[in-house]
This record gives C-alpha cells, structure tokens and sequence, in this order.
C-alpha cells in the first residue's frame, strides 16, 4: 500500500489543517453518516461505489464496504466480497470482549494488507491509492485494505533504450511494478526503498530506491532534502521532480539520468547511485551522474569488452559530429577555404555557385527544416511517418537542391548530423547537443574556427563547473581519477573492473568482485 | 564550499599560465639573438625558470590556507597587505589587457583579418569572464582538461612533421657566444616567472604542500614546449627563416603535407593554442579579480568580474591605436614590469617572511 507508514507527505500538504479540523474529520460510530461524509469529501460521482452488509454472529450489525471502482482490482474485490457475505449470513457465538470490527480484521478479511483509519481525510485517501475502506456501525476506526489495480500498461519491451542484447523488460507506469522489477533483479537484504508524496493534488508517490552501504549516505541524505523542498500542486512525470532537483538550473546538460529499463536502475544501484522512482512513468532518474555516462548503453557491458568500447568511441565521435559537423563546414567553406584540398574546394565551388544564400543561412535553413521534420515525424500519426519521411528526404531535399536553393554538400552535412545525433544513447544529451550546434553555427558563421573555439572554451568550462548531487560532472577527466577511466571510453573486461566507481559508490564498500579472476588455461589439465 | 584543485590541476594552471605566450612571438626573438643555439637559451631560461618556481614555491610554503591579500595583511599589517594586494590587482589586470590585445593582434593576423579589432576583444573577454564566473575550480579543471588535449597533439605534430626536420641545421652547437645565448634567455625568463600566480593558487589546493611540485612540473612543461618549438622551427626553417616569421609555432604546422587530404592543418594547431590562451587570460582575470575584490573589500565577486571585463574591453580595444604600440607594450614594457612584479616583490616578501619569522614563532608559542 503506498500510503503507509514509511510514505511521508511533502509537509506543506496534509499536515497544514489544524486539531480542530481533525477533530471535526474523525469516524463517527454512525455508520449512515461516515458513508455520506465520505462520499462529500470525495465530490460524489457514479465510481463510488458503497455496499452494505450486515453479520448475524452481531445483532445484524451494519458495516459498509466502499471503493473508487476503475482503480481497484475488480478480482479481488468479488472474492473478498464473496468471503465477507458469506462471513456475514453464517451464525457463530462470539465472545463478549469480540467486536465486529476486530472479527472481520482477525478473521473474515482474505487481503494480506490492512491498516487501521480513523479519519474520513484518512479514508478517501487511501480510496484514491486504491484501497478498499470497511466501516462497521459503531466503531471509531475504519480498515484499510490493499486492493490497488486498475488497468495497467503490462511489462513490454522499453521504446527508448533498445538494446539487441539483454533484458527485454521494461518499467512501466506502476511504480509497484517498477519496485518489483529492481526487487527481481537485486535480491538483497541491503536494497532499500523509501517512499514519499509529492503533489497536493495528484499526491503522486515516489520511491528513492538505493543499496544501503554502497551508496553514499551524504548523497542520499541530500536526495530526501531535495525531494522534501519540492512543493508543487502536481507531478505527472519525473521530468517535473528533475528540474527541481539537479544542481543547476540554467544548463543544456542533463544533470540527472532518465532511464526505463530496470537492467540499468540497477547496475545503477550497485555502483552506488540513487534511483528515483516516480508512480505514473516509466521513466525512472539516477543520481549522481557525469558526463561520461550518457554515452554508455547497458548493452556495453553484456557484449564483449571489445566492441562496447569501439562503439563508445563511435557514440562520442557521433556526438561530437551531430554537435559541431554544421559550424565546420560553415567556418571552413567561409572563412578557412585555404584548409581543403584543391581538387574538394573545386568541387565545393561548383556546388555552391548560383546558391544564394551564404553557408550559415543554408545550413540553419536545412537544420531547421530537419528539426520540424522530427518534431512531425513524432506528432504525426504513425501510419503517416513513411510519407512524412519521403517528403522530407525526397521531395524537400532533392528538390531544394535542384532548384539551386541548397548545395548538395549541405545536404550531406545535415543527413550526417542527423544520423549521428541518433548514435547517443541518452535522449536528453542529443537534444543538448541539437541545441548546442545552433549556436555554434552562428559563431562559425561570425567568427570561423575561432568562434567555434570560443564557443567549446564556454562549454568547457560550463561542463568543469558542472555537479550532480554534489559530484564533479566531468569526472573521471577533470577532475582526473585514474581507477574510474576502466569504464568510460574503453570498458576493461569484468574481471578487470574489482572497484566501483570511486567517489561516486561509498567508498568504504568500493570492492565488487575477487581479486585474480582472470580468465587462463587450466595448467596441470593442459 | 571552499574550491579545492589539485596537484595535477595546479601544473595544468601554471603551464597554462606561462605557455600561450611564450611559445607565440619568443621563438622568433631567441633565434635572431642566439641564432642555431637558441635552443640551449632555452634550456637556460628552463634551468632559470625552474629556480623561480622554486622560489616562489618555497614563499607560498609558508601560507597556512589563508588567501593571498588575507595573507599579507597578517604578516605585514594591514596597509602593506592591502599596498601588495593592490599592486597585484593592478598587475594582473595591465597584463590581463595586453595579453588580449595581443591575442587579437594574432586572430587578426592570422584568420580574421577583417573583423573589427573590438569585436575580437569583446568575445574573448566574454569567454573569460564566463569561465571566472564558473570558479577557480572550473578554470583549473579546464585547464587540466586542456593540458590532456597537448600532450595529445604535441607527440602528433612532430610525429607528421618528422621527415621535414632536418638535426643538421643545429650544427655547429655551441657556435654561438655564451653572452647571446644568455641575453636569448632573457625574454623567455620574463614569461618563465609568471610561476608566480601559484602565490595566489596556493590557497585553493587540496594538498598545498605540493605546490614545489606543481611549480616545478608546471614550469618545466612550460620550457619544454618552448625548446620544442625553437627545436622544430630551427629543424625545419633553419635559423635564416625564423627570425623572420612573426609566429613560428604556426609556421612550422603550415607546412604539414600528408598524402593529398591532409594539409594546412595550422588553424586546427592554432585552434588549441586558443584554448590554452583562454586559460590564461581566465587565470589572469581571476588573479585580478581576486587580488582587487579582497583587497577593496567588495561585496559582489560577480560584479567585480563584470567591471574588470568591461574595462579590459576598452581598454585593449582603444588603449593602442596601432598594432605596433601594443607589441611595445608587450615586449619593452611588459618586460621590466614581469620582472619586478613576479622577481622582485616574491624576493621582498621573501625578505618580508624571514624578519617576520621570528614574531611568528612567538606567536605561535603564546597561542600554544
């Protein structure tokens, strides 16, 4: 149940009516009246639904089963409804000292989670998390019971973070689910998940999920601090929760990463970062994070050591082509032609001869044509995406290129730029690197290489002044920790990589695997 | 929070601080002096350099944690500080303007020839500034950052340029007369003792008792680039064709012919050396800003950083209307200026530590 004792609200929520109010809130022993109570509180509305029943073993004692239909589990309702009728309509001879109330807690109620209510707030809560609500005539208290369901999107294959290699699963919007997901994959006693509510009005429920003795204390101290300043009316997704709170509000760079498989929630974990989990997404974040991190795809580490790092390596060149490729060719071709071989300057002329436009009106031209494409390519029906694809690649550019509006050349740039703004793993790092390239163009377009180094020089040191959750973002580079540079670029073999990340996991538990586990042929076999 | 750099990144802050103009104009100046022999000047002026970080680092030794201006105003009262923490300010900040100028002088000779000179200075001044703002940890974590991109491209550069380099242009060695080959040292000593913002940087390190090391290691880097330079320049050009070249470094990478598709790649070399010369205009900014800011006892560290930027702008844009009377303010003036402010004022407060010494250790006994 999401609402119980460890779940602590955002403070500024609940806790701001008074004791009068709370008084004026509390059961009354009418059952006719909390029924009426309840159903104000909650606005009314057909999907509340309240069945009376009444028990023979008490005088025919009254007591009221209500829920919020469409939100709990129809199945399990009908069967605890059919144990209570059938509780109700047998006669037994109870003790004195027996109430209804603590029958039906003790001995007719098939839910494995009950918890005790005492006020109508308290009730239409735990009605809205999903919970089914038993008030017996008479009584003070109400019982709570976990009944959450609903339709649910079931477990299927991330559509973000594909990989060709290894689990298929991804989270989805039930953070019970999602909880469930890291407890498959992690099955330790160490693994701690820490509830809270954020939102007044969609009292949305987070969960911040670390290892206990990896992680670091100081960083997940300073999670719950962040997370408990959020004061906001809703959250809908962990977008909403990131920029409240990375370190640093005005930066292209995500500072938090966003993942949906539970493969890298985690390998996440057990580096030592904290892994926040918001009800209604499938988005989970990671904290802290660096730089290096969002060029890394759980697949490196379940393919050969190898090739992970050779397409590391391709995903940063990618990064830096979709980044810087376009102001290139804008500074070369305008203001450092002396830098092309002859026979490609030739060739370049020829093509940009009868082009009207300069290089850096040409480009943003086809950049910008590109970025509505995507940005439609996304909106669009997806029965509509080949066409979309054909106006654009076809029509658009060969058009535009025949009609002498565009030079080939730039054609060319901007596919490739596209094509390698794709390569990076993480979503929110290519979107930085589009918006970057922007205004790299224009200071290619002003200054040539000398403003595209200017620009890198602000980048630079943006980036070097850059902390998530308190940790260097440029870590391992700057500044420099030789141990972590196992796993960034190049990814050693498994058996070579004995540390977890330093200054990042705790480092008092910094060993994850034996020493000596080197691979080598059985000597006395061979 | 106070920033902490480390050792690594104190060496990446001096080599910053001393190599983007020392391998710019200097190589030049030292051959026309010492002729084919103007690479054992700079093996001099290594040896002199080397000294001087010694020097310097041995007073910086001597800080207990606390900020430079906090520093001399314990040890020398708070007039004599606050003269020094002026004296400082004012320095870095004249130095801050000429190298500018002198960096917009080289865009403009070298790539951007039409674009007005004001323009130059107000981008670059922009730069630094953005990069003072983010605190003297990004800086230096940029300049180790940069440091990495050198050590990449200096074993390439020479390693596409070896069949031009020719050893026997050095011979005969020695052929040059000891008095030359000092008076070649000289210009290079000059840049060499720019070791000094370690005076400064001490403070901010994590383990301020590697700061002999970080001098030393940073100073070396520095002369070992600039011997490089007159090595590959004298190898290359011969010592006919140096002195006669404004920027040998960039020379010397025009060259660079590999098959067909790989030519001119100068602009790529420059284009690093522009990151180096960002570095240093952002550690003489900060240095200015540091030493005015508490020195004048100013409330907002961001406005000051803003003031200076402006006021560098308009000056390097308009203090020299003609190229020439900055390139005399950066070799005639700046020189003895250099000089004083990195040599001599260390060497005072030197003077100034070992009359204090004793008082020192009497407090030390008392507050014990």
């Amino acid at each position: 149940m999401p609402n119980d004792k460890n779940a602590t609200s955002s403070g500024k929520t609940s806790s701001s009516s008074g004791q009068a109010k709370q008084a004026e809130q509390v059961l009354l022993p009418d059952l006719d009246m909390n029924i009426e109570r309840l159903h104000r509180f909650l606005g009314g509305g057909e999907d509340i639904v309240c069945r009376t029943l009444q028990h023979r073993s008490f005088d025919n004692t009254r007591y009221a089963l209500m829920y919020i239909d469409g939100i709990v589990d129809g199945g399990v309702i009908s069967t605890m409804l059919l144990g209570l009728l059938d509780d109700a309509n047998q006669y037994a001879e109870m003790r004195e000292d027996t109430t209804l109330h603590r029958h039906l807690t003790e001995r007719s109620i098939a839910i494995g989670k009950l918890s005790e209510i005492e006020t109508v707030e308290q009730a239409c809560y735990a009605m809205l998390e999903g919970c089914s609500i038993l008030i017996v005539e008479g009584s003070l208290r109400a019982i709570a019971m976990d009944t959450t369901g609903g339709k649910t999107r079931a477990v299927e294959e991330p559509s973000s973070q594909t990989v060709i290699r290894g689990p298929k699963e991804g989270f989805t919007e039930n953070l019970r689910t999602n909880t469930s997901l890291i407890r498959k994959i992690i099955k330790s006693p160490d693994l701690r998940f820490e509830y809270k509510m954020i939102g007044r009005q969609t009292r949305t429920n987070i969960a911040v999920v670390y290892l206990e003795g990896i992680a670091e204390a100081e960083v997940i101290k300073e999670v719950h601090r962040r997370l408990d300043a959020i004061d906001i009316d809703g959250v809908l997704e962990s977008g909403y929760i990131e920029e409240f709170i990375q370190d640093r509000a005005f930066t292209p760079f995500p500072l938090l990463q966003n993942t949906e498989r539970p493969d890298t929630a985690s390998a996440a974990l057990l580096e030592g970062q904290v892994v926040i989990m918001v009800s209604g997404t499938p988005f989970a974040l990671v904290a802290p994070v660096t730089f290096v991190k969002f060029f890394q795809s759980s697949e490196d580490y379940y393919q050969r050591y190898d090739i992970a790092t050779f397409l590391r390596i391709i995903r940063m060149t990618s990064f830096f082509i979709s980044m810087l490729l376009p102001s290139l060719y804008i500074a070369i071709t305008t203001f450092h032609q002396e830098m092309l071989p002859t026979s490609l300057l030739i060739s370049l002329a020829a093509q940009r001869e009868g082009i009207p436009f300069p290089a850096l009106l040409e480009a943003f031209l086809m950049e910008i044509t590109f970025e509505i494409l995507r940005e439609a390519g996304v909106r669009m029906p997806r029965i509509i995406g080949p066409a979309i694809s054909i106006v654009g690649a076809l029509v658009l550019g060969q058009a535009a290129v025949q009609a002498g509006i565009i030079s080939a050349a730039m054609v060319i740039v901007v596919s490739f730029t596209a094509i390698a703004s794709f390569v990076i793993p993480a979503v929110n790092m290519g979107i930085a690197a589009r918006l970057i390239r922007f205004i790299l163009m224009i200071l290619a377009g002003t200054f040539g290489l000398f403003g595209i180094m200017s620009g890198l020089m602000i980048l630079l040191a943006h980036l070097c002044g850059l902390r998530s959750f308190g940790k260097p973002y440029m870590m391992p580079f700057a500044p420099f920790v030789a141990s972590n540079l196992k796993d960034v670029l190049v990814r050693v073999p498994w058996w070579a990589m004995r540390k977890r990340p330093v200054k990042i996991a705790n480092d008092n538990n910094a060993i994850r695997e034996g020493a000596g586990q080197k691979p080598s042929p059985d000597q006395e076999g061979a | 929070m106070k920033p902490a750099i480390s050792t690594m990144q104190t060496v990446a802050l001096v080599q910053s601080t001393i190599t983007p103009t020392i391998v710019l104009a200097v190589p030049s100046v030292m051959v026309s002096i010492a002729h084919h022999d103007a690479w054992i000047s700079g093996i001099i002026a290594a040896v002199v350099g080397l000294v001087m970080a010694l020097g310097i680092a041995m007073i910086g030794k001597a800080n207990n944690g606390q900020l430079f201006v906090a520093w001399m105003e314990s040890l020398f009262g708070k007039p004599i500080g606050l003269t020094i923490g002026l004296m400082l300010g004012i320095y870095y900040f004249n130095s801050f303007c000429v190298i500018l100028r002198s960096f917009a002088n080289f865009v403009s000779d070298i790539v951007l020839d039409a674009t007005p000179l004001f323009m130059l200075t107000s981008i670059m001044v922009l730069v630094a500034a953005f990069t003072v703002m983010q605190g003297i940890e990004a800086v230096a974590r940029s300049a180790s950052m940069v440091l990495f991109l050198i050590m990449v491209v200096i074993p390439v550069s020479v390693f596409i340029l070896y069949t031009d380099i020719d050893f026997k242009r050095l011979i005969p060695v020695f052929d040059t007369s000891p008095v030359r080959m000092a008076i070649a040292s000289f210009p290079p000593i000059g840049w060499l003792s720019e070791v000094s913002i370690l005076l400064l940087l001490t403070p901010y390190m994590k383990k301020p008792g590697s700061v002999l090391r970080a001098g030393l290691i940073g100073s070396l880097l520095s002369s070992s680039q600039l011997v490089l330079v007159i090595l590959l320049g004298l190898t290359i050009f011969g010592q006919q064709l140096v002195p006669l070249m404004s920027y040998a470094f960039v020379n010397v990478m025009a060259i660079v012919e590999v098959g067909e598709f790989l030519e001119r790649i100068e602009v790529f070399t420059v284009s690093v050396w522009f990151l180096t010369m960002y570095i240093k205009l952002s550690v003489f900014l900060f240095a200015s800003v540091h030493c005015l800011f508490h020195s004048l006892r100013l409330h907002s560290e961001r406005h000051t950083v803003i003031g200076l930027s402006l006021l560098a702008i308009a000056t390097a844009s308009g203090e020299w209307p003609r190229n020439m009377n900055s390139g005399l303010m950066a070799t005639l003036v700046n020189m003895p200026v250099l000089l004083i402010m990195n040599i001599a004022l260390p060497v005072l407060i030197a003077i100034g530590l070992l009359f204090t010494r004793g008082r020192r250790k009497q407090g030390g006994t008392q507050r014990s």
